[in-house]
């Protein structure tokens, strides 16, 4: 798939996203948009082989979102790849529904509900460690936010991920900068994650999270055996919408019809 | 010297950690895998040895170790996790809920020194809200076992059922060894079996409801005893049946009843017009300490703790 190509999803993308957040009044529009072009990336490039027919297909690539509050933007990036009828999208955290608002396992494609921040990457270890053992050649592939890094947790896992030497482990870190009530360097300053991991024996790479061309140089420059790996994606909160981008009112707000047409008409500009 | 050898023989057949290592260690297949969190000496080798791939020490970290547990099982391991009572289920609590429970994953959780085993610890070691925590968790099953027989038995079982388990060994604490009785998921050990009273009891304890049963036989009241290693889907149904005959049900478990196996009993027995009551360890009760007996004495579910219990609920 080409850049073009992936601009055309990304924005449809987003589309979903924000027609879901407005129907449902639900929040973390803004942690969703930032996580958009990073999901495209990897649907639309390292997944390839997946099969939307059969999401248990065991050599498929393995994604966990950790940070489950931005599950709009996974729901609509397997709608828009085919695991499910874009129509779906509709019953989001509608009653009865099984598009909750922190991603659910319970809609195809999606392999493990999160929601509880800290949870996925200690998963995927073990699911990493699971193809290792079984001689699988698939990776494990997991999102999660910069904020998302206050909890103790994920160093337990990113310690053991290296002493496991599970190079087949691909985290990246949505490093929008911003988290529940500020900037995450104001709260749990973290000045040097990159650094940080590669002293424990990770193999790093921080880029653009929005440019497709930089995501995938980084997967491809990827050389070190035995070491996992982790993209530092800088991103922007709200990525796309003038008026949600680098803002903590849009973790929670959702747009009234006004914005919500307002958002879509500055969709059709973003990667012209 | 000869003789100290023969005696830790002995104990080795009688401890519950050996008996799960041990059913573990030849019930396993490739997809069996053992996580421990930095403890289990002179325990898990035997497992680790044999299966050097299956096994892994996490380090002190109960999340990672709770959450990597679901990741292998959800690629289709049956998974055991190995800690501490107190370390395998109240640090990683959310990992046991979201990712295993919540997922319907075939885990178990191994606690090691449920109730007051490490007594005089502490009470950062005293483990009394497990087994109402997990009680409460979806799909989850409860094994309680006694004493090694009945480790043993719930081991088959763990091995035998997918989904998520709990399973709570004591350490040295064995009640009713020299027991006979058959093994079930409510088992009777001794007593008229048409008494008016009925002692049932999870874990090591049940030394102490059989020591109560003799005391109280003594006094002229006859009971019978039952342990219970078995929490499982079918367990209102199978206690309604095998209490029947009773119409005072004591229950008595080294956790908190309010939220235990008491509180477990008495919703199962509701409708029913049993009398029932709970014993256990007092919520409020953990400035001092001591070894396993004298917490128990502390906490009023020694035997004669639980016969007075008893002697007052029955007016004698």
């Amino acid at each position: 798939m080409d850049k073009k190509q992936l601009a055309q999803r990304a924005i449809s993308v987003r589309r979903s996203i924000l027609s879901m957040v407005h129907r449902s009044g639900s929040s973390h529009v803004g942690s969703a948009l930032s996580a958009v072009d990073m999901l495209v990336y990897l649907y639309g490039v390292q997944f390839t082989e997946n099969k939307p027919s059969d999401v248990v297909y065991v050599d498929r690539e393995r994604f966990l979102l950790s940070k489950g509050h931005a599950c709009t933007a996974v729901y609509a990036t397997l709608a828009e790849f085919g695991y499910f009828q874009k129509e779906s999208l509709e019953t989001y955290a509608q009653n009865g529904s099984v598009f909750m608002s922190h991603v659910s396992s319970c809609v195809p494609g999606v392999e493990f509900s999160t929601g509880s921040l800290g949870h996925a990457l200690p998963v995927a270890v073990g699911m990493a460690h699971a193809a290792r053992l079984a001689g699988r050649q698939n990776g494990v592939h997991v999102l999660l936010s910069d904020g998302e890094l206050n909890e103790g947790s994920n160093w337990e896992a990113f310690i053991l991920a290296a002493q496991l030497k599970l190079d087949n482990l691909h985290v990246l870190v949505d490093r929008n900068g911003l988290q529940g009530l500020g900037e995450t360097n104001s709260i749990m300053r973290i000045d040097a994650i990159k650094e940080q991991l590669e002293l424990f024996g990770w193999e790093c790479a921080q880029v653009d999270g929005h440019n497709f061309d930089a995501l995938n140089h980084a997967y491809c420059s990827f050389v070190k055996k035995d070491a996992p790996k982790c993209i530092i994606a800088d991103t922007v909160k709200g990525k796309g919408v003038s008026f949600m981008e680098n803002s903590v009112a849009w973790h929670y707000k959702s747009p009234n019809a006004a914005e919500y047409g307002l958002a879509l008409s500055e969709l059709e500009v973003l990667y012209a | 010297m000869l003789q100290s050898m023969d005696l830790h023989f002995q104990n080795w057949r009688f401890y519950m950690r050996n008996s799960f290592i041990d059913t573990l260690t030849s019930q396993a297949d490739e997809r069996t895998m053992l996580l421990v969190g930095d403890v289990g000496y002179s325990v898990v080798e035997r497992f680790a040895e044999r299966f050097p791939r299956q096994f892994l020490n996490v380090g002190v970290a109960e999340q990672v170790m709770t959450g990597m547990a679901a990741g292998l099982a959800l690629e289709g391991h049956k998974v055991f996790t190995y800690s501490i009572a107190n370390f395998s289920t109240l640090r990683p609590i959310e990992q046991i809920r979201n990712d295993i429970c919540y997922h319907n994953l075939d885990v178990t959780i191994v606690s090691v020194g449920g109730g007051f085993v490490y007594g005089s610890a502490g009470y950062s070691h005293h483990a009394v809200q497990d087994i109402g925590m997990m009680a409460s968790l979806p799909h989850m099953i409860i094994l309680l076992p006694a004493n090694a027989p009945e480790a043993t038995y719930c081991m088959n079982y763990a091995c035998a059922h997918g989904g998520p388990k709990y399973l709570r060994l004591g350490k040295n604490d064995n009640g009713g060894t020299l027991d006979v009785s058959p093994l079930s998921s409510v088992r009777y050990h001794v007593g008229d079996m048409s008494a008016k009273v009925a002692i049932v009891s999870v874990g090591g304890i049940l030394d102490v409801a059989l020591e109560a049963g003799a005391l109280m036989m003594d006094a002229g009241l006859a009971s019978a005893c039952y342990s219970v290693p078995v929490i499982d889907v079918h367990f209102a149904e199978t206690i309604r049946e095998r209490l029947l005959p009773h119409k005072v049900i004591v229950t008595l478990e080294e956790s908190i009843p309010q939220c235990g196996f008491g509180s477990i009993v008495r919703e199962a027995l509701e409708g029913t017009g049993k009398r029932v009551v709970t014993l256990g360890a007092k919520r409020d009760n953990h400035t001092v300490v001591g070894d396993q007996h004298y917490m128990r004495k502390m906490h009023g579910i020694d035997a004669c703790g639980v016969v007075r219990a008893i002697m007052e609920v029955c007016d004698v």
